[in-house]
């Protein structure tokens, strides 16, 4: 079978750790990662609880393909009611954590109460045990604490997901990472596993997967590793990442610049692909070195960069001077235009400050980019900010902004409030560029207009991954057809998400070359059709776990900004989002009431009554 | 008239008249279109791609009856997905 077929329950505040079997007709509804942990969720807290409080769960959650020689099966997903937002939140990363946990025997590992005093969690196949934290990795880096923990239990084959000081301090969008940069990054899943006290997990698995038809399996694989290994989009990642996009997002007039202020970077030649791959004056070297792919991924879409070594950033600071996680599109537009710098290495550094304290490098970007706006507006001062000029376009002060956001000092503790509380605690909420408290990604809603729908929408607050309106975004401005466009492709990719895939496997395969392998790898009858039906049940129990927790249609909105002010430049120009007109389409395609809220019918045609 | 293109992320090498950026400027008859801009290179190799002149996108159909002018930008890129 692709699942396992076993759950790890870890009750922090008794520090005991339980096996139990996972449920099976839970998993032939929901499959895995995003879908069926969230059914978990539903089931066992009650969703107006506090995220940050005890009565919070934290869900690490693989797929039935996670841990399998599927293409790209290496995925695994951080699951549990979102810090930043309040709303339910499913974080998805890749590296090879996910499928560690695989190999040693689990699907999912449930995290309940709080522990007394900071622990992390040793997983060496049925073996499982806590650790006292304190005195060893707690107050250390992302870095340091995997480094410390493969030494201490002497494997350098464990693989570790953790959090850095900034979850440790409860930045509002604190992430998870496993294997130095991978992460699970958005809605602050890692200030509720800092609120635990859980420090890290580290897992070694010598155990395999046993799909359920191997013939079936292997021949299924097969013929979508050859699909992965040709596909144009393959080669393009693989070779230039997501950082392509920066291009056309500024040709086009849909990059985020200067806090959504404007829609294209004047300077944006400096920090795209090309600024990456340029040697540099200084040391005839360019700053991306090569690319690094997660388990059983054959694309290899990550980034390994080494900062110029003259650069002001890292004087002094020798664990920036070696290769590390570089600038990929999401990280490269938050860390640049958005926040007006045009300083790639200075950019640079603020994605590897990121990663060792372990926080959303969008999230950070559009904080940042908020605390500019309320500086140059002069809601805030120098006496606020303790001396720092934010203003936009100051690498001196991205730079400064993201040690002193990750190690909680001075004014870096009102940025990882988030943009929303920021902004709300100095009287001006219309400058936090977010939805549902979590901030934009790469792309603006009013020459996008699918995608200003996908943010809204989205059950995780704003987000690029949970539709896929791109294609027709960037070829008609217009809301014609956006519903249904953003409706399926949520419903998909939901699915996708559920699988143990990556979503850049998407770009080769369709839904049909995901049922064939997930068919002959678990039992069932698994086709493209049940596929889309599973992954609009699992958009309708999200959609239900924020009604619950109190979310309403009020919150299925854009700031201000997007709603009112048009694009200055760019193929919107001239044009705000018309959310107003989507919107019921949506709702309507979705089978909702004009309050947004699943009709009794919906639900049962989805097993959801 | 002189426009510049831009072919963002290509398959494999840059076809001939990019330079190793994907980046050409051409000298273009006036009243020459989009197609006939982009008569001047292979892309065959490429994929479907999508145009923008300018910020403005152009779809397939249009592209022999868009109107190219003087300093015009062109941006050729695939049906790419953000990540």
């Amino acid at each position: 079978m692709g699942w396992q077929q076993k759950v790890l329950r870890v009750d922090l505040t008794a520090g005991t750790a339980k096996q139990e079997p996972l449920n099976m007709d839970w998993a032939a509804k929901y499959l895995g990662q995003r879908g069926l942990a969230t059914r978990y969720l539903m089931e066992e807290m009650d969703p107006t609880a506090d995220p940050l409080s005890p009565e919070n769960k934290l869900i690490f959650a693989s797929g039935p393909l996670t841990g399998t020689m599927s293409p790209t099966g290496g995925r695994w997903s951080v699951v549990t009611k979102g810090a930043l937002t309040g709303a339910i939140a499913c974080s998805n990363s890749g590296g090879h954590f996910g499928g560690e946990m695989k190999l040693a025997g689990w699907d999912m590992i449930i995290f309940e109460g709080r522990a007394k005093s900071p622990v992390y969690l040793l997983i060496q196949d049925d073996k499982t045990e806590l650790f006292d934290a304190r005195k060893f990795i707690w107050g250390k880096t992302v870095w340091e604490t995997e480094d410390l923990v493969k030494s201490r239990h002497q494997d350098p084959l464990i693989r570790v997901a953790s959090i850095g000081q900034a979850g440790e301090n409860l930045v509002r969008f604190a992430c998870v990472i496993n294997d130095r940069d991978r992460a699970a990054g958005r809605s602050g899943v890692g200030a509720v596993m800092g609120s635990k006290q859980l420090k890290a997990v580290a897992l070694r698995g010598t155990k395999g997967v046993q799909p359920d038809n191997p013939k079936a399996f292997i021949k299924a694989v097969v013929a979508a590793q050859r699909k992965v290994a040709i596909a144009a989009n393959s080669e393009r990642l693989s070779k230039t990442g997501t950082m392509a996009m920066m291009d056309v997002t500024n040709s086009y007039g849909s990059l985020p610049t200067h806090n959504s202020r404007d829609v294209q970077f004047r300077n944006g030649d400096k920090v795209n692909y090309r600024a990456m791959v340029t040697p540099r004056r200084s040391d005839g070297q360019a700053n991306l070195v090569t690319n690094k792919a997660c388990f059983a991924c054959t694309i290899g879409c990550g980034r390994i960069s080494r900062i110029d070594p003259q650069h002001f950033s890292i004087q002094g600071k020798e664990q920036y001077k070696s290769a590390l996680g570089g600038l990929e599109y999401e990280s490269g537009f938050a860390l640049a235009p958005l926040v007006g710098v045009d300083d790639i290495e200075a950019a640079t550094f603020a994605n590897a400050v990121c990663n060792e304290y372990g926080m959303d490098p969008i999230s950070f970007g559009g904080s940042l980019a908020a605390a500019m706006e309320l500086f140059e507006e002069g809601a805030i001062s120098e006496k606020d900010t303790g001396g720092l000029k934010l203003n936009f376009g100051s690498a001196d002060a991205l730079v400064e902004a993201v040690e002193i956001t990750g190690t909680g000092m001075g004014f870096g503790r009102e940025i990882g409030l988030g943009s929303r509380l920021l902004c709300e605690k100095y009287k001006h909420p219309e400058f936090s560029m977010s939805v549902k408290g979590q901030e934009f990604p790469g792309y603006d809603g009013r020459a996008m207009q699918g995608m200003g729908l996908a943010y809204a929408t989205s059950n995780r607050g704003a987000c690029h991954l949970r539709a896929s309106p791109f294609t027709d975004d960037f070829t008609y401005v217009r809301t014609e057809g956006k519903a249904k466009i953003v409706k399926d492709s949520q419903d998909k990719n939901a699915a996708v998400d559920s699988t143990g895939i990556c979503a850049f496997a998407h770009g080769a395969l369709d839904l049909a070359d995901f049922a064939k392998q997930i068919d002959a790898a678990c039992q069932g009858e698994w086709t493209a059709e049940r596929l889309v039906k599973t992954g609009e049940r699992i958009w309708n129990l999200e959609r239900q776990f924020n009604l619950a927790a109190g979310f309403t249609v009020a919150d299925d909105t854009l700031p201000q900004r997007i709603l009112k002010d048009a694009a200055k430049t760019g193929a919107g120009k001239g044009r705000v989002s018309e959310l107003s007109v989507m919107l019921p389409e949506y709702y309507e395609l979705r089978g909702w009431d004009k309050k947004g809220v699943p009709k009794e019918v919906t639900l049962k045609r989805l097993d959801l009554a | 008239m002189k426009v510049r293109i831009k072919l963002i992320s290509p398959l494999g090498s840059p076809p001939p008249g990019f330079d190793k950026f994907g980046i050409a400027a051409v000298d273009i008859d006036c009243e020459a279109t989009l197609a006939d801009t982009l008569a001047r290179f292979d892309l065959t190799v490429q994929e479907p791609y999508m145009t923008l002149v300018n910020s403005e996108t152009i779809v397939a159909s249009e592209r022999d009856r868009h109107v190219m002018g003087d300093g015009d930008e062109v941006t050729i890129f695939p049906p790419i997905q953000g990540g």
